[in-house]
């Protein structure tokens, strides 16, 4: 039975997204995708900080409140992933960081004072949020959680479970550059995926190749402010409230597009030592420096997330 | 994937408890076909059995839901072998071995089908033997799932085996019988620990003597005779523990037990390290110690009012050690090699607490494999 590819493209998430994959039919491929993305829609419901009614929204509109809120299974599980994270981490992936945007606003050539860093830091650290595995409470007024760098990530996983659940064997989620490959081209070739250059998202600069699992990058691509000539990126490292330098990009491949990303991110957070520990690390990985030249671990294209 | 340091471990372990999250569902090294090649040399000591190896096996991936692994074994083995013993002076036995040297070849072909489904994984695996004086055939069924989070494993299974034995030269072929059940949990306690439970109850029935083997009895030499029926149960308790430095220790034990009244423990501990530029070293120790079969004797001094009697040593009371080391390395990210080296002692006075077997020839062997195993 002849396959053939059907693409899907649908916003979640604040980005444009895209459900590749090989089905006999048109009308099997738009079952599984109609599935996949309700999946995802329901992900973003349930874990946009932007929502109303989300239950973040309503975990972030408790800070202050000693009941806390008490939580699901799934959302436990990305609590103990995000602590996990932070531990592993020594404290600098920080799902607790977000706040810091109120004080860095990329859109306006300004930075912030010492005092509104100062200040903004006493609402930052998961160590301070009271976690039993079953409810959370954030302590202080004003603290907030933000699942970026984890729920988007998880998102492409759940996507490709589901598909390889419905019997799909061959395709890929894209969401919004974290990927996850539910399996090769059915004639065996893998997905060439660009990765864009971070001082020209429309260009393409390298491309990985890839069969299965997960690709997720983190980096400067867009929002950044220059002042005198210095570059403030808008990833924020939390025990300082200021940008990370470094590194400009990271790319990791991973058997979860979940890990890959949150590897990525902590890269980008240890900024020059980043690159030692991704090597430690062991994953395929790529990353552009400061002048935005490229390494490329020399397997990354070739080897699959194994 | 095996994870590669204690950073990934741990990521792993809270990911794989996302509902979203699966690992399971990818078939061996998803979706490439996997060649593996394997030499292995044994060799007693005092010029007893040496047997050389050759293991060829085939990961294939069918379909994203389906895998198949067929392994090819051709096996030759020369040598001499102990038959029976008799009372030398004082008393203690002495051997009597097959005089010529045996020469016997094997051939042996295993397949193992796998079904992914949703819930859980079925392994089909018959397998086939082919010596000069054995031939086997063998079914094992297994069905493995897991509930709470991943964190508990649990496995059931099935094995038939129907074989033929004969001595070389008998026209008269022996059948033989086996049937046995498996149950297996494994609970992951924590993010560096996890613990195995195996059970497995075994029955064979039929021609379960040793054709070559005889004893003797007084100043009578007999064939070796033993129940046509032997009950077995077997239970496996494995914990192991991830440590910091890209290390883990395996420690096992198991202990078995049948109705001819052998009773063994075996205690079994490894530690794998990890080392840079894609080493793995794994030494081990394994200490074994067993109670014999109530129709044991070296030499029989009276007959025996069931007529069963047996003097191989492997249903003796005794002790053994093995001590090994594996290495393996990884080169050009697809391929790896490995190598496994074991010395092997088994002594009457190496058997914990209680009398021993006598024991006139202490055996000792070691074990050499070589592989390299390269996925496409």
């Amino acid at each position: 039975m002849a396959m053939r590819q059907y693409d899907f493209s649908f916003e979640a998430m604040a980005c444009v997204n895209e459900l590749s994959l090989y089905a006999s039919n048109k009308r099997q491929a738009t079952a599984v995708a109609k599935k996949a993305i309700d999946a995802i829609n329901k992900l973003e419901s349930r874990y946009s900080r932007y929502l109303p009614d989300s239950l973040l929204t309503r975990i972030n509109e408790s800070a202050g409140d000693t009941r806390g809120v008490a939580v699901d299974e799934e959302t436990a599980a990305l609590l103990n992933y995000s602590q996990t994270c932070f531990e592993q981490s020594d404290g600098m992936f920080d799902i607790t960081s977000g706040v810091l945007r109120r004080i860095w606003n990329f859109r306006e050539n300004k930075l912030p004072t010492d005092s509104e860093v100062a200040d903004t830091l006493q609402l930052i650290g998961w160590d301070k949020v009271i976690w039993d595995e079953s409810r959370i409470v954030l302590p202080l007024t004003g603290m907030e959680l933000d699942f970026g760098g984890v729920v988007k990530e998880y998102a492409a996983d759940t996507c490709a479970t589901l598909c390889r659940d419905m019997g799909v064997r061959h395709g890929l989620i894209n969401m919004g550059g974290d990927i996850h490959v539910i399996g090769p081209h059915p004639d065996g070739s893998p997905w060439k995926i660009g990765i864009q250059s971070p001082d020209d998202p429309g260009s393409i600069a390298t491309t990985v190749n890839l069969k299965h699992g997960g690709l997720a990058s983190s980096g400067d691509y867009q929002r950044s402010i220059v002042i005198d000539g210095k570059r403030y990126g808008h990833i924020l490292n939390p025990k300082t409230g200021w940008p990370v330098e470094g590194l400009r990009a990271v790319s990791v491949v991973a058997p979860q597009c979940l890990i890959a990303g949150s590897t990525s991110t902590i890269a980008m957070l240890k900024g020059e030592a980043g690159k030692r520990w991704l090597d430690e690390v062991g994953l395929p990985y790529l990353w552009f420096d400061e002048s935005s030249r490229l390494f490329i671990k020399d397997d990354c294209s070739m080897r699959e997330a194994s | 994937m095996a994870a590669t340091n204690s950073y990934l471990r741990h990521l792993m372990a809270a990911a794989v408890a996302l509902p979203g999250i699966s690992v399971a569902a990818t078939p061996i090294d998803k979706g490439d076909v996997v060649v593996d090649l394997k030499y292995v040399h044994y060799e007693e000591q005092d010029d007893l059995m040496t047997v050389d190896a050759e293991y060829l096996t085939l990961g294939i991936p069918l379909t994203g839901r389906n895998d198949l692994t067929v392994s090819i074994e051709f096996e030759t083995m020369s040598g001499a072998s102990p038959i029976f013993m008799s009372p030398g002076q004082n008393g203690d036995p002495v051997v009597v071995k097959s005089g010529a040297s045996i020469t016997d070849q094997r051939t042996a072909v295993t397949a193992s089908f796998r079904h992914f489904f949703d819930a859980g994984t079925l392994t089909v695996a018959p397998s086939w033997s082919d010596e000069d004086d054995y031939t086997s055939q063998a079914l094992t069924l297994q069905y493995e799932w897991d509930t709470n989070n991943k964190n508990t494993t649990f496995a059931v299974g099935v094995g038939f085996a129907s074989d033929e034995v004969w001595a070389e030269g008998q026209v008269i072929r022996n059948d033989k019988e086996g049937r046995s059940v498996f149950f297996g949990v494994t609970q992951v306690l924590n993010t560096s620990s996890l613990l195995q439970l195996n059970v497995s109850f075994a029955e064979e029935t039929g021609y379960l003597s040793d054709p070559y083997k005889l004893v003797q009895v007084q100043t009578s030499i007999l064939p070796d005779s033993r129940p046509d029926d032997r009950a077995q149960i077997a239970v496996l308790v494995r914990y192991i523990r991830h440590m910091a430095d890209d290390a883990s220790v395996h420690l096992t034990y198991r202990l078995f037990n049948d109705d001819w009244d052998v009773q063994s423990h075996t205690f079994e501990a490894s530690w794998y390290q990890e080392l840079p530029g894609d080493w793995t070293v794994t030494p081990s120790v394994r200490y074994y110690t067993q109670e014999k079969a109530d129709f044991y004797e070296p030499y029989f001094v009276a007959f025996r009012n069931d007529g069963y009697y047996t003097s191989d040593f492997r249903l003796a009371s005794y002790g053994s050690v093995i001590a090994g080391v594996k290495i393996t390395k990884k080169i050009a990210g697809n391929t790896g090699l490995d190598l496994n080296l074991q010395y092997y002692a088994r002594r009457g006075d190496l058997k914990l607490g209680g009398e021993h077997s006598l024991d006139p020839e202490p055996l000792s062997s070691y074990l050499v494999t070589l592989g390299i195993k390269h996925t496409f």
